[in-house]
């Protein structure tokens, strides 16, 4: 089923899921347009998948409701379901089945006939590096090429968004890296892709925009480049590195007004100008190779993503018990 | 890759790739072929053909009547354990397609096994001293066994999430299967009806078609278990009850054994009722959609989920079975066993349910209905079975209607020996009922505001057309 691109591809409002009294999902809405990529970030229990089950009609809000596409996932689980593409964080093997075989019997249940389903198995699994592994069992794939088989799984129905549930989890950086190339592809494709992770650098790289949540509620949500940089202080540092010892940017900083030592470092020294802004930052460097200094690399502070999220955690008020 | 053709259910493909690429299935295979190899060289002795012909039964039955049946015990509790299932979920096959195709998968590898047996049954005709048409007559009713045996613990199981609960079932289960499809088998195509089966095609159009809906009854209990919550697959299986209801009463007023026949009706119905009895009623307005639009408002309801509709309709059908039983039939409906038998029947299923919905926290209604039962089983059992009581020296036991109900397979009661109990068990009954009539209202109330929800959404989305619309990864 296409989507409707006049739609938000997401939409959710006013969300809860409780389990007894615990409320794993509360108050939480939020929206994603069409073609977006976007991180889904939060602490171990913080609801990230009870709210992406819940996305993928896999389980029932105890109030609110999603929509994908414009589809209620309660009053229209199956036009949701065509829609959409769940990759879980952990998903059983068959035995006695080999890894084509897998494609083969998706692809029948996305209702794909012989030569249209043969050529869908084959894109998908060139396009996830899974061609060489056709015909090992799928129970004895590494954890890398398994993730590749499930995405291939995923995108067998060509669906319009992409729920992926802790995809790069407990893989190693080569197919780290293979994933993130993979999913780099997909955003390319038009396709909208929701991701929840724990490695929050990667997700910075990867998506458009960045949800936090945490004890079930929404804590933030922005571009990954409106975390790193941070208003307050930290979009005011610059790091430094000059050639040879750095004694002689020491004393100049010493000698210019505009600008401050926070730290030394063996190459150089992080400083702090005071007009943080763009060309406030920019005369300082001119400032520097007037006077000679001979710096080799000169660049803003960026705040990490893990320390943004940390802060934002830090910010949100106790819950009562 | 071993391919197989498109027109076939996906999950049968998958079950039957891993099934045959089992080491499991091969070594079943290998060891049935060399056992009836041995049977068959034993049977060239003429003396040796009845011990032989017994064994190749006693294989051919824990194939067909225990080892498949079984293998459908864990069919989607092994795919919801092992999170495979979720992945079936969100493809385009429906949940009826995952649960059919199970079920036809091990038919089919049953189909397979009896196969692999058919050259001895061959070899063992032209050695003589049997009659083919007769055993093969007889494979034919222990295949169809078989499948009914699937089907039924297919859609049981899913609904059983524990160990235990499954233990139950089979416990259970090799206790009353044997008392109620054996009867009923013997009814259908033995017995007492042989001659109507052959003499009256008609007859036979109707039965055939009721064992089936009946399989088709569990099946839908299992699909009802995996369904997304907003598919209404209660619509269907109670669509499915009424055909089957409609069948059963046509075989009664069309046959000579009405009494039975409304018998094995009821008996027949009661899983199905009893799931509606105890179903939530899910605050899900698509589900509550006016369909079919040509069916007046109060028929709908009949459709509906919850509890509160499948109450109005397990009545309706009482009363028409007890409508059936009464008119035309014999006058042996009037003697007290008949009577004690209804009204205790009634509320031997009223009064567990009663205080089942008293306690609205309580989820596993069903197998908690079941224990309730087998405990009163077990309790007439010591009272009449073992002690042998008469049953007016316990006539204050009729306000528990199950006991009076189960008294009834040990004794014979009579208005002299048991009025008692039926003026106790009548009394017990109509409260249950009332309470149950009373404790309904809330479902109502969520099924009528739900109703006034559906007229709001919007119309359905053109239905899915799966690949279609699917565009290519380059």
């Amino acid at each position: 089923m296409s989507h409707h691109p006049s739609q938000p591809m997401i939409e959710v409002e006013a969300l809860c899921r409780n389990f007894g009294e615990f409320k794993a999902v509360d108050r939480l809405s939020f929206k994603v347009e069409a073609g977006q990529v976007v991180g889904f970030i939060g602490a171990n229990g913080a609801g990230k998948t009870t709210t992406m089950r819940m996305m993928a009609t896999l389980d029932l809000p105890t109030a609110g409701n999603i929509r994908i596409n414009g589809f209620d996932t309660v009053n229209f689980p199956n036009h949701v379901r065509s829609l959409i593409g769940w990759m879980p964080d952990a998903y059983g093997t068959y035995t006695n089945m080999s890894v084509g075989e897998y494609l083969d019997f998706f692809a029948r249940a996305f209702g794909y006939t012989k030569g249209e389903r043969r050529q869908r198995v084959e894109e998908v699994a060139e396009f996830t590096n899974l061609t060489d592994l056709m015909t090992r069992p799928m129970n004895k794939l590494s954890k890398g090429m398994a993730q590749r088989l499930c995405l291939g799984r995923t995108l067998l129905h060509d669906p319009a968004l992409l729920i992926l549930d802790e995809p790069a989890a407990g893989l190693d950086p080569k197919a780290r890296i293979e994933f993130k190339h993979l999913v780099r592809l997909l955003a390319e494709e038009g396709k909208t892709l929701f991701i929840s992770s724990h490695i929050l650098s990667e997700l910075g790289e990867m998506c458009d925009s960045l949800l936090f949540i945490d004890k079930g509620q929404l804590v933030h949500h922005g571009s990954s480049e409106s975390l790193r940089v941070d208003t307050k202080q930290v979009s005011r540092l610059v790091e430094v590195t000059v050639i040879g010892a750095p004694e002689r940017l020491l004393q100049w900083v010493e000698l210019n007004p505009g600008v401050r030592l926070e730290e030394a470092t063996r190459a150089g020294a992080r400083l702090c100008v005071e007009d943080g802004t763009p060309e406030g930052i920019a005369a300082i460097l001119r400032a520097m190779v007037r006077d000679e200094i001979a710096v080799v690399d000169y660049r803003r502070h960026e705040r990490k993503l893990e320390d943004a999220f940390v802060e934002i955690l830090n910010q949100q008020p106790p819950t009562l018990p | 890759m071993k391919d197989f053709p498109d027109w076939l259910n996906p999950m049968v493909v998958k079950e039957l790739r891993q099934g045959l690429n089992s080491r499991a299935f091969v070594v079943i295979l290998l060891a049935v072929q060399a056992f009836l190899l041995l049977l068959l060289f034993a049977s060239f002795k003429p003396d040796n053909r009845d011990g032989a012909t017994g064994f190749f039964w006693f294989v051919t039955g824990i194939l067909l009547l225990a080892a498949i049946p079984f293998r459908g015990m864990m069919a989607l509790q092994g795919e919801i354990r092992d999170q495979t299932l979720e992945l079936v979920q969100l493809t385009h096959l429906s949940s009826r397609d995952v649960v059919v195709g199970k079920w036809l998968a091990l038919v089919l590898q049953g189909f397979l096994l009896l196969c692999s047996i058919l050259p001895y049954l061959t070899i063992r005709y032209f050695l003589g001293g049997i009659d083919l048409v007769t055993e093969l007559t007889s494979l034919g009713g222990i295949m169809l066994i078989s499948a009914t045996l699937t089907a039924l613990l297919i859609g049981l199981s899913a609904h059983l999430t524990s160990a235990i609960s499954r233990l139950l079932l089979l416990f259970g289960g090799i206790f009353i299967l044997p008392g109620f499809l054996g009867p009923l088998v013997v009814f259908l195509f033995g017995g007492a009806t042989r001659s109507t089966l052959f003499d009256r095609p008609l007859f036979l159009l109707l039965a055939l078609p009721f064992v089936i809906l009946f399989c088709v009854q569990f099946l839908e209990l299992g699909v009802s278990k995996i369904a997304p919550a907003g598919e209404n697959t209660t619509r269907r299986r109670r669509l499915l009850l009424l055909a089957m209801v409609a069948l059963g009463c046509a075989c009664a007023l069309l046959g000579s054994h009405r009494e039975e026949w409304l018998f094995f009706t009821a008996l027949a119905s009661a899983p199905l009722l009893l799931s509606f009895l105890t179903e939530p009623t899910p605050a899900i307005a698509s589900l509550y959609r006016p369909v079919p639009a040509f069916l007046p408002r109060p028929l709908r309801w009949l459709l509906f989920p919850g509890w509160g509709s499948g109450l109005l309709l397990t009545l309706l059908i009482a009363l028409l079975l007890l409508t059936l039983a009464s008119f035309g039939g014999s006058s042996a409906v009037w003697e007290l066993k008949p009577i004690l038998l209804i009204v205790s029947g009634m509320g031997t299923v009223a009064l567990p349910l009663a205080i089942l919905h008293l306690l609205p926290r309580v989820k596993a209604k069903g197998i908690l209905f079941f224990c309730f039962q087998g405990a009163m089983f077990i309790l007439s059992v010591v009272l009449y079975g073992v002690f042998n009581h008469r049953n007016d020296d316990f006539a204050l036991s009729g306000l528990l209607p199950p006991l009076a109900f189960y008294s009834s397979f040990f004794r014979t009661p009579t208005w002299d020996n048991s009025s008692g109990v039926l003026v106790f068990t009548s009394i017990s009954t109509l409260l249950s009922v009332v309470l149950l009539v009373a404790l309904s209202v809330s479902s109502w109330r969520t099924l009528l505001a739900m109703e006034k929800a559906a007229a709001t959404l919007p119309p359905l989305p053109p239905p899915n057309t799966p690949a279609a619309s699917a565009g290519h990864v380059s």
